[in-house]
């Protein structure tokens, strides 16, 4: 346990030093300039603006969204960054510790951003005496599951890919449902059983609606954390499948 | 002497059908230091890693203490030392960041060696790992790679890249150090100069397997450079027969035939062979040695 932790202690701080969270700041900028540009004049501190659960849920969209492009970063940079340099893979771990390390450390990391994110969204939303929803709540949990979604797919496939093919596949892998699906819904595509066999076969699909509205009064219903939970099952064990098999593989250097 | 290193019949080839081994047995024994040598791409690094249990032979086996790298792979590793040429410090900014994150991994530390290292490194903990010239973060590695007690060390290419001074400075004050505690050190290189300095034992890999394999004096000693005139010899072969030939290359007007023995003995053996006395044959620098054996031949002459 002890080597696992010194592993995603050093994820940790060494996201920081690489600047992955880049692309956070980034988008967390972008954040504000559009939620200026879109409530303009409107966009006061006074008490009770009419917009705040549109501002509020805005804030917390680029947010998350910006943690998880970070997610995505980390996880497949990781492993291919640990192939080159080999170091890591010459310390007296078992391969698994090592990914786990990774999971763990650069889940601890992102979780403690979206939190921050939603810790902001939640002054905010007292400061204009609003209400907080169970449905925020549902926007939180949907936020951390994405993020752990994203780094059980994306930082195994590391271990034998490119960052870029990583990175890629783990979109592909989480968007090829939705995509199916929303060709079935504009009519391009007929065959339902094509949708309904991607969507077993490819389950990591997250529905990232309480996410992007987080603060807005929505109903939460049951259905939305059974799916959440199952989502983050079966990326789980996509996880533990690729570990399994990359368990005592060659170690590739090509990166 | 008890073999901490053994390399039995390892073949191994890539994808694209390039054999880098083939069939290379050798041992390592408890102490020893070996040169690993070999021309760019003859598997030196293949070898090492396959020691690692980083790449998997086709064929034969690798022992280390005893134990396969398949199976016993972190057992394995507790007890070695490892640094390359091109391998990045990973696990911490400073150099007291990454020494800490080291120690987390192995059961036993030696705090007198990692901070005798430290000093004759001229390195302080708070050193950025980033802002250390290339000799110091080799020098930062290998204090990583040996301050767990490390029994056996494999060393990748240790000095590549650094100036002649500091490639001087980095064996004598830190492998040589590290040999004089009992650790058995594998290390591979293609600067002879490097080897002369160290001493112990050479194995020479050539196209995949090993041409050579004995004690740095003995090789001194023992092998020199035959070159005869190929008007006298117009076929190589008849000294391929000839006892203790080491390999028999065309070059310009001559063969150069390396053999072993002294070299008023090689004369004469030779001598025997083609009837004929212009032979001139002489014990050679490490170098030449090294070019003479697995230097191209000269197509244009044969």
């Amino acid at each position: 346990m002890n080597r696992i932790w010194a592993v995603a202690l050093f994820t940790m701080r060494e996201a920081l030093w690489r600047k992955a969270w880049l692309p956070f700041v980034g988008l967390t900028i972008l954040a504000f300039i559009l939620v200026f540009v879109q409530f303009g004049a409107s966009l006061t501190f006074s008490w009770q603006n009419p917009y705040a659960d549109n501002i509020i849920s805005s804030f917390f969209f680029f947010w998350s969204w910006g943690t998880l492009a970070t997610g995505l970063i980390l996880g497949c940079t990781s492993l291919p960054i640990e192939r080159r340099a080999r170091m890591m893979f010459t310390l007296p771990m078992e391969r698994w510790q090592l990914i786990a390390g990774k999971l763990i450390g650069a889940q601890i990391l992102l979780s403690a951003l979206v939190l921050v994110g939603y810790g902001l969204c939640i002054a905010l939303a007292l400061r204009q005496h609003l209400p907080i929803l169970p449905f925020s709540r549902l926007g939180l949990v949907t936020a951390l599951c994405s993020i752990f979604v994203c780094l059980c797919l994306s930082i195994p496939l590391g271990l034998k890919l490119s960052s870029p093919a990583a990175g890629t596949l783990s979109v592909f892998l989480v968007l090829l449902p939705a995509f199916f699906e929303a060709l079935a819904s504009r009519g391009l595509l007929q065959e339902k059983w094509i949708v309904t066999a991607i969507t077993y076969l490819l389950p990591f699909r997250v529905s990232t609606h309480p996410m992007n509205n987080a603060f807005w009064n929505s109903i939460v219903e049951a259905s939305h954390y059974t799916k959440l939970g199952w989502s983050v099952l079966f990326s789980f064990l996509f996880f533990l499948i690729l570990l399994t098999l990359f368990r005592r593989s060659e170690l590739s250097t090509k990166s | 002497m008890k073999p901490v290193l053994e390399f039995l019949n390892i073949s191994r080839s890539y994808k694209r059908g390039v054999v880098v081994l083939k069939d290379v047995s050798f041992s390592v024994g408890q102490g020893e230091v070996v040169a690993l040598l070999g021309r760019n791409g003859t598997g030196k690094t293949t070898l090492i890693n396959i020691a690692l249990g980083l790449v998997k032979p086709e064929r034969g086996e690798v022992r280390v203490f005893g134990m396969s790298p398949k199976t016993n792979a972190a057992a394995i590793r507790e007890r070695i030392g490892y640094a390359s040429e091109d391998g990045a410090l990973r696990g911490g900014e400073t150099v007291g960041e990454l020494i800490a994150f080291h120690r987390k991994f192995f059961r036993r530390w030696n705090d007198a060696l990692e901070n005798e290292l430290l000093n004759r490194f001229g390195l302080s903990r708070r050193d950025r790992i980033r802002r250390l010239s290339n000799g110091q973060q080799r020098q930062v590695g290998l204090l990583c790679a040996v301050s767990h007690y490390a029994d056996l060390l494999l060393l990748d290419e240790p000095a590549a890249g650094l100036d002649p001074a500091a490639r001087r400075e980095f064996l004598e004050t830190s492998i040589q150090l590290l040999n004089r505690e009992g650790t058995t050190i594998l290390f591979s290189s293609h600067h002879m100069t490097d080897v002369e300095r160290l001493g112990g034992r050479i194995v020479l890999l050539d196209q995949g397997t090993v041409r050579l394999d004995r004690d740095l004096d003995r090789v001194r000693g023992e092998v020199c450079v035959a070159i005869v005139p190929r008007a006298l010899a117009p076929n190589g072969d008849v000294f391929q027969h000839a006892a203790g030939c080491l390999r028999v290359r065309a070059a310009q007007q001559d063969w150069h035939v390396v053999i072993e023995g002294a070299p008023d003995d090689v004369r004469a053996r030779l001598a025997g062979l083609i009837r004929n006395e212009r032979i001139h044959c002489a014990a050679v620098p490490l170098e030449e040695l090294f070019v003479e054996l697995v230097g191209s031949e000269r197509q244009e002459d044969l």
